[in-house]
């Protein structure tokens, strides 16, 4: 069978805005704001912490069955290599913005371990400033989306996984190749946003977009050095179905229990002032940091791939020298 | 390669698994429930005519997609037999029972054109029961689950379609087997659901469980009947993404937007009386029907799909 991964890139692409524009106007339809739920009598005790389950519950199966195969020793490899640097990214990352960006308001709703946080007004680190749920999440999420991805590429969607990675993976001459469209998407993106932010009919105080632009740099970074050796190895099959059953997973965690039950809000300063409504007005910006998450994990895990099966060394296949 | 449907369709129900119990988990950790956003000041204004659009855009873009590749005149014929058929089923639910189980709280969210129905209260046919956008939901929620498969089924996923379905059809003695695992799981079901509205801790002990026993009934006689013919035949990997697309799309439209501005309700007496209190109190039958739509919808394509490519009479195929 021939694969076709400049084609099937192009069909995700469709069964993303097949989904998400009548989902848009859909949305629309609702003028008013769903409230966010009084915290008092205390509306979800333990609820951030018992709602993990939902990435851990995945994580637990693929585990299991990607240990027991003894076939898949070099995606083992892989997906450790790719999901610790993700995960601790995502630590330092909730560590150096978590304050800027989030807040807390339901402080029952976790173990009420609270961890250290770098504090934008004070320019100091700060004590009991994120809960320890945040980081598990920055954990869990990476690695549920990895490892649905892994499970499909190589079993579920299996028919359509590359079939000798080494030999395909010998045939590049380096894995990192500047992608211009990416570029170009991405300054553009952080373009509109600031233009929106600042001269658009946004309710909140003008300013710079810093959630916005932060997730769109976390998605076009690797894609700029990445994609193009990438696109030929993802398994598209396996994107989409993995993409489809994170935002099914995330739209009841986030917009029907998180945001209602104030386990986390947003801070509207650094948003782009485009909300959900009908999701007791979720910015826009938590619905892309879905799609960015599962778009950068699969590229730097099909680059991580490609490095372990490649004979050459890893130095040679990142440079070409 | 070798196809395993028995193997894939426990991977399937593996799959829900692991998504749904950590899903009830969570929810159950919800203590208070959300309330639901007056009709008054008109919050959504045409919002239920609108969402339909959620089921009519991929209609249409697999309709583009299905016109343009080669004929298949077995496919087709599948096709528009089962997406002109299942609705039926909608239709009659919704005009003799419709007004039984729903409410429709926010006129203002449709167009204002009603249909008349059996009221049982009254014991007679009423006119202005039912808004339009109940039967175009009922059409093209159907018709979207199909498109969906289909597409995956013939394009997507086609590495995983059965490759000679008309070999297998004339191969079957005849497709009606029955399927007693299907009876006893219904008949479990609508027994727990009734001890549940009985004895269950909940304020809607009087009436009897109708929508769950109709959707219940509605899901295992198709599964009772076809399931041991089809399971074979079934594309597994073309369901399971197909569910959840669907499960996505039903979540966002009725546990985020219909619900909570009311375009439609339930009638609680006519309830098990388990509720979701995170989505408004939506009734556990939803997230079931949810489920139930993509699996009647393509067991029952799939039979005929095994019937029009064995070319045989309907009477020799389904009864041997």
């Amino acid at each position: 069978m021939q694969l076709t991964p400049q084609r099937d890139f192009k069909v995700v692409l469709g069964l993303i805005a097949v989904v998400a524009v009548p989902a848009v106007v859909a949305l629309l339809s609702a003028r008013v704001a769903q409230k966010p739920v009084l915290l008092t009598p205390q509306p979800s005790f333990l609820g951030y912490t018992r709602s993990l389950s939902l990435f851990i519950s995945p994580i637990l199966a693929v585990l299991v069955w990607l240990h027991i195969h003894r076939d898949f020793r070099f995606q083992r490899r892989a997906f450790y290599w790719t999901v610790i640097p993700l995960a601790l990214t995502g630590f330092l990352l909730d560590f150096v913005f978590g304050t800027l960006f989030f807040q807390y308001p339901n402080r029952e709703a976790t173990l009420g371990c609270w961890l250290p946080g770098w504090d934008w007004n004070t320019l100091r680190i700060e004590p009991d400033r994120l809960p320890l749920e945040e980081f598990v999440f920055y954990a869990t999420g990476f690695m549920a989306v990895l490892l649905i991805y892994l499970w499909c590429d190589e079993y579920w969607f299996g028919a359509y996984n590359v079939p000798d990675y080494r030999v395909e993976a010998n045939k590049l001459d380096r894995v990192i190749h500047l992608h211009w469209p990416s570029l170009w998407i991405g300054v553009a993106l952080i373009a509109a946003g600031w233009l929106y932010k600042n001269f658009g009919p946004v309710s909140d105080q003008r300013g710079f977009p810093g959630y916005f632009t932060f997730l769109v740099v976390a998605a076009i970074v690797p894609s700029i050095l990445l994609y193009d050796a990438a696109k030929r190895f993802i398994n598209w099959r396996a994107v989409s179905f993995t993409f489809f059953m994170i935002l099914l997973v995330s739209l009841l965690w986030e917009a029907t229990l998180a945001v209602p039950y104030g386990w986390w809000g947003y801070e509207p300063g650094p948003m782009l002032g485009i909300y959900v409504y009908a999701w007791t007005k979720l910015p826009l910006e938590a619905v892309i940091l879905w799609m960015a998450v599962t778009f950068t994990t699969v590229i730097v895990y099909e680059v991580v791939k490609i490095l372990c099966a490649s004979d050459r060394g890893i130095r040679r296949m990142l440079t070409g020298k | 390669m070798k196809l395993t449907p028995e193997k894939d369709f426990k991977v399937v129900v593996g799959l829900l698994f692991i998504v749904l119990l950590p899903a009830i988990f969570t929810l159950r950790s919800i203590d208070v429930a959300r309330e639901m956003i007056p009709v008054e000041g008109n919050p959504s204004p045409y919002g239920y005519t609108w969402s339909l659009g959620l089921f009519i855009v991929p209609i249409l873009a697999v309709a583009v997609w299905f016109h343009i590749k080669p004929r298949e005149s077995g496919l087709r014929k599948a096709f528009y037999m089962t997406a002109l058929g299942l609705p039926l089923l909608g239709f009659l639910l919704d005009l003799f029972l419709g007004t039984l189980f729903f409410t429709f709280e926010n006129q203002a969210a449709t167009l204002g054109i009603w249909v008349g129905a059996w009221n049982w209260q009254e014991f007679k046919w009423l006119p202005n029961q039912l808004p339009l956008e109940e039967f175009v939901f009922y059409t093209t929620g159907v018709a979207a689950a199909l498109c969906t498969y289909v597409w995956c089924d013939e394009y997507w996923l086609k590495a995983y379609k059965v490759p000679d379905e008309g070999a297998v059809g004339r191969n079957l003695k005849r497709i009606f087997q029955f399927h007693w695992g299907s009876v006893w799981i219904g008949g479990a079901l609508i027994l727990a659901a009734w001890l549940y509205k009985k004895f269950g801790q909940h304020p809607h002990h009087e009436g009897f469980p109708g929508y769950f026993t109709f959707m219940v009934v509605a899901a295992v006689v198709p599964s009772m009947l076809l399931f041991p013919s089809v399971k074979a035949v079934v594309n597994w990997r073309a369901m399971s993404f197909t569910g959840f697309i669907l499960l996505l799309i039903s979540l966002l439209w009725e546990a985020t937007l219909g619900v909570p501005y009311q375009w439609w309700g339930y009638r609680y007496d006519q309830m098990i009386g388990l509720t979701i209190d995170a989505w408004m109190r939506l009734p556990v039958e939803e997230p079931n029907l949810w489920l139930s739509v993509t699996y009647v919808t393509v067991i029952v394509y799939e039979a005929i799909k095994l019937w029009l490519d064995s070319k045989r009479s309907f009477r020799s195929a389904f009864f041997g």
